[in-house]
């Protein structure tokens, strides 16, 4: 079968309308969001996707009403520590759990049904938990509990790549001396690193996006996150939507940018095994 | 470079027996393989001695000493698998050195064991390429260098070839049967392939269902199986089995054919030719002519399918003959007809 100009010409049309129909469906919001932070209160109310009278007030005034950077900067400490508190904790029992047979059949269940579980269980011992340990209202305390409430995400995700390892390759190493340990670090480690660094991509996204443990854990201007910072707003009278919209609007630019700048790892991560 | 005894040996997986109490004494610098149909246990009984599978009951010495409580890094052995597993983010060198450095050997052993082993094995010019820049040859080669450089305690293979080419394969046979005996290392090779077992091995232990079914040399092991089972699985082509009613030295076929074989027996047996013993007509006490229903022609020699006593037999004889001929006149020597008793037992002669 050839394939004509006309038909090709088609089919470029059909996947321009296609792919301009999903860009708009995703760009909308963030659009309209960059759009409200440039209008004034009554422009809000009018709920148009351009403001009539655009101001630049809103992101002096956000700044002045909440902390955003500070909270911006809290978001991206907690993000990447908890990052590296779930890698830390995730590899080592990945592995052990896939290669050494060790909880083979309980861990993949535990994790499962304790990330199917409503987190607002687990609010009020964490919260006595924190308390105790002197970490309430700390980011480190935060990024000790984005860091395991990440963790049964890390497992999965991790988990598919140590099974893509060959077992004989642990047993060459296992053969050749090293121990579980050195295995681990020498052998296993340099072959699943693209998908350790996409599921570190993805705690960290997860954690810079969680609001219900940091809202209730953390709430001096030293460790609030901007995900909280969002909900300041809400005064108790009215939601001041341009100030809203121009702290959000900066709070995404992070997590859009690590986004961008790692999409190849991310995407490559998820979908390439790591042996070829 | 051990002697390893294998003593009372059992490997249950859960409820599967997978080995049923094995006694086995290897040699120092023996090479040994393990042979048998798929799902016989070979593989298992390799890595219990590896110390990958840990065993269920009795054990296993090295030089007297038990090892079988020991985790495979303190074994000290060297393994070479069917698939490699070679280190795919290393480079060959790094692939060799990998077991030296874990043990710390000091840097300018590590290179002179790595120059030596990468010349004996004619793979110096890629020393500096990672495993999937290789062929399956290469690879495989590699795969030797890791096991050589350690100066281990023994070598184990499981059925390192069978992802070659069969030209390739006939030349890594010859090529690890060399470097064994050169370096005259304990070896158990494990292999499904009764052609690969006979070419290489000192002694070659059948296995079947989890038991060993004969230890013994390749020409022991051919001309005194103990078992039916054994004398079908060792010769190519296979050995052709009738059944048959013996009277002492007379056993009668059911088309009544008589035959004399040198074994004595009564009863109900199993009768054993080897396609390759059949001789001409005239010379032999055993006269047959039989009706030939296909034909196959391997290279000099001729494959002629037959009818006797009821079954099919196959004949080998020396020539191409393209032409089926509609019988063949055979001869047989009565000691070329095995017996074989109704538990499958070779009747001695
Ligand atoms: N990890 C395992 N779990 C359960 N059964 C196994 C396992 N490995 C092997 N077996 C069983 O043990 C028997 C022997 O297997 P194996 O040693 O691999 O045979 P071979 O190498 O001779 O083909 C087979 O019945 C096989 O199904
Ligand atoms: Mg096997």
């Amino acid at each position: 079968m050839t394939v004509s100009a006309q038909d090709t010409r088609t089919d470029r049309l059909i996947r321009f309308v296609f792919l301009a129909a999903m860009l708009i469906f995703f760009a909308l919001p963030i659009i309209y969001l960059f759009s409200t932070s440039f209008k004034t209160p009554d422009d809000v109310l009018q709920g148009r996707l351009l403001p009539e009278a655009a101001t630049l007030k809103n992101y002096p005034n956000a700044f002045a009403h909440v902390p955003v950077l500070r909270m911006i900067w809290n978001s991206i400490a907690v993000a990447l520590l908890s990052g590296v508190i779930t890698l830390v904790i995730a590899v080592p029992a990945t592995y052990a759990t896939i290669k050494l047979s060790a909880f083979r059949k309980t861990v993949p269940n535990i994790t499962l049904a304790s990330y199917a579980a409503p987190p607002i269980i687990a609010l009020i011992p964490l919260f006595y938990l924190l308390q105790t340990a002197n970490l309430m209202d700390s980011v480190l305390g935060l990024a000790l509990v984005h860091g395991l409430m990440n963790l049964p995400v890390a497992f999965w995700l991790l988990k598919s790549f140590v099974n893509d390892i060959p077992a004989e390759i642990d047993e060459a190493a296992w053969i050749d001396g090293a121990g579980y340990w050195h295995t681990l670090f020498a052998v296993i480690l340099p072959l699943i690193f693209p998908g350790i660094l996409a599921t570190a991509l993805i705690c960290i996204i997860l954690s810079y996006n969680e609001f219900l443990f940091a809202s209730a854990l953390t709430f001096s201007e030293a460790s609030r996150t901007i995900t909280v910072g969002m909900s300041l707003f809400q005064g108790e009278r009215l939601v001041n939507f341009g100030q809203m919209a121009a702290a959000s609007f900066t709070g995404m630019v992070p997590i859009y940018l690590i986004a961008f700048l790692f999409q190849k790892h991310l995407v490559g991560g998820l979908t390439q095994g790591s042996i070829k | 470079m051990v002697s390893i005894n294998i003593q009372n040996l059992e490997k249950h997986y859960g409820k599967v027996k997978a080995l049923h109490g094995l006694n086995l004494e290897i040699a120092d610098g023996e090479f040994i393989v393990l042979v048998g149909p798929s799902g016989c246990g070979k593989s298992t009984l390799l890595r219990c001695v590896a110390g990958l599978n840990p065993i269920s009951g009795g054990d296993i010495l090295f030089n007297g000493t038990p090892v079988g409580h020991l985790p495979p890094q303190d074994r000290d052995l060297s393994m070479v698998f069917q698939n490699y597993a070679l280190y795919p983010h290393l480079t060959v060198a790094q692939n060799l050195a990998f077991g030296l450095k874990v043990r710390k050997t000091p840097a300018e052993e590590i290179e002179k064991r790595v120059k030596w082993a990468a010349d004996i094995l004619a793979i110096t010019p890629y020393l500096d390429r990672r495993p999937r820049a290789l062929s399956g040859g290469q690879r495989q080669r590699v795969a030797m260098g890791r096991a050589m450089v350690k100066h281990s305690n023994a070598f184990l293979f499981d059925e390192p070839l069978s992802n070659l080419d069969a030209q390739l394969r006939v030349q890594m046979r010859k090529e690890i049967r060399a470097l064994q005996q050169r370096i005259g290392v304990t070896s158990i090779y494990v292999t499904h392939d009764q052609v690969e077992a006979m070419t290489m091995g000192d002694r070659i232990v059948v296995m079947k269902d989890g038991r060993i079914e004969q230890v013994g040399s390749p020409s022991e092991l051919y001309t005194a199986p103990r078992t039916r089972f054994v004398a079908g699985f060792i010769g190519s082509p296979q050995m052709s089995f009738v059944t048959a009613q013996a009277d002492g030295h007379q056993m009668t076929l059911s088309d009544g054919t008589v035959l004399t074989s040198a074994t004595a027996a009564t009863g109900a047996v199993t009768l054993g030719i080897r396609p390759e013993h059949f001789l001409d007509h005239t010379s032999e006490a055993n006269r047959l002519t039989l009706d030939v229903t296909n034909q196959q022609v391997v290279g000099t020699s001729t494959s002629y399918f037959a009818n006797l006593g009821g079954g099919e037999i196959e004949v080998i004889r020396q020539g191409s003959d393209t032409e089926r001929p509609a019988t063949l006149a055979l001869g047989i020597r009565p000691e070329h007809i095995m017996v074989f008793d109704k538990d499958n037992k070779r009747i001695a002669a």
